[in-house]
């Protein structure tokens, strides 16, 4: 995983703020309820049926289509779009 | 009654162990959801070239450019100027003091983002483009003072003479207030 982003174009910056923040709460929550608020992807997809896969990636993938609506296109050139394919099954 | 996410084929075996589950389910997708929404960011962030956050780029097309390129295109604006009204070599001078000092100020800045890039070629070459960038707007400076200060001594008529070409070609760094 990359480090902490320190300069970044705004959408970009608050795209990450936004996701950092996201995952903290989730891994409050996780802890509240006696799970392993570190566990790993691999861990969780391991633990999720086809089905909740299919709804998170999906999530996700729409909330990433979202965020580069509004990430300059000069912040874009990862092969993230690719990379998030795969995860699909 | 079914529970929702048996409603397209699970086994009944995994929904009951998913119901079994019961409020943890959600907390685990919403766990994988953050993860894989950071770990997409992060191949992003890890190429995004440089800070443009304090850079004015409403008249620069971002959708082609880079944006240390947007940040150099925009380097002059936002330059502050006292206002107050000079002529002659008093102007050439406060010209040439404000230009260098709003070089020395925004090309530190923006070497400042550049150096915070994660090391690589990418950084490297971001280095040498804005390095290769201050020393040829100091270089226009440089020139363009000389120009002014030269033309101090020279009679009106003979400057009007100049050719337009050296004239449109030092003009920028002389004036970027006007941009």
């Amino acid at each position: 995983m990359a480090s902490e982003p320190r300069l970044l174009s705004p959408a970009l910056q608050q795209a990450w703020d936004e996701a950092r923040q996201a995952l903290d709460a989730a891994r409050q929550r996780c802890s509240q309820h006696g799970l392993d608020p570190d566990g790993t992807r691999a861990e969780l997809e391991r633990q999720l049926s086809a089905l909740e896969l299919a709804d998170v990636y999906a999530d996700v993938e729409a909330h990433m289509r979202e965020v580069l609506r509004e990430v300059p296109s000069a912040d874009r050139r990862a092969p993230h779009m690719r990379a998030l394919h795969l995860y699909r099954r | 009654m079914l529970i929702s996410s048996n409603s397209i084929g699970l086994p009944a075996s995994q929904a009951l162990e998913n119901a079994a589950s019961g409020p943890v389910t959600p907390v685990k997708m919403e766990l994988l959801r953050s993860l894989l929404i950071v770990e997409r960011l992060a191949e992003i962030v890890d190429t995004a070239a440089v800070d443009t956050t304090a850079v004015d780029t409403a008249a620069v097309d971002i959708a082609s450019a880079d944006p240390l390129d947007q940040a150099l295109d925009t380097f002059w604006q936002g330059m502050v100027d006292d206002g107050v009204h000079r002529t002659g070599a008093e102007l050439a001078r406060h010209n040439y003091q404000r230009n260098l000092d709003h070089i020395a100020q925004k090309g530190s800045e923006l070497m400042r983002a550049v150096d915070a890039m994660p090391s690589g070629p990418q950084r490297h070459q971001a280095q040498q483009k804005l390095t290769q960038f201050l020393a040829d707007q100091r270089t226009q400076i440089e020139g363009q003072h000389q120009l002014d200060r030269s033309d101090q001594a020279v009679p009106i008529s003979t400057r009007l003479l100049r050719s337009p070409a050296v004239i449109v070609r030092s003009q920028p760094p002389a004036d970027p207030l006007s941009r």
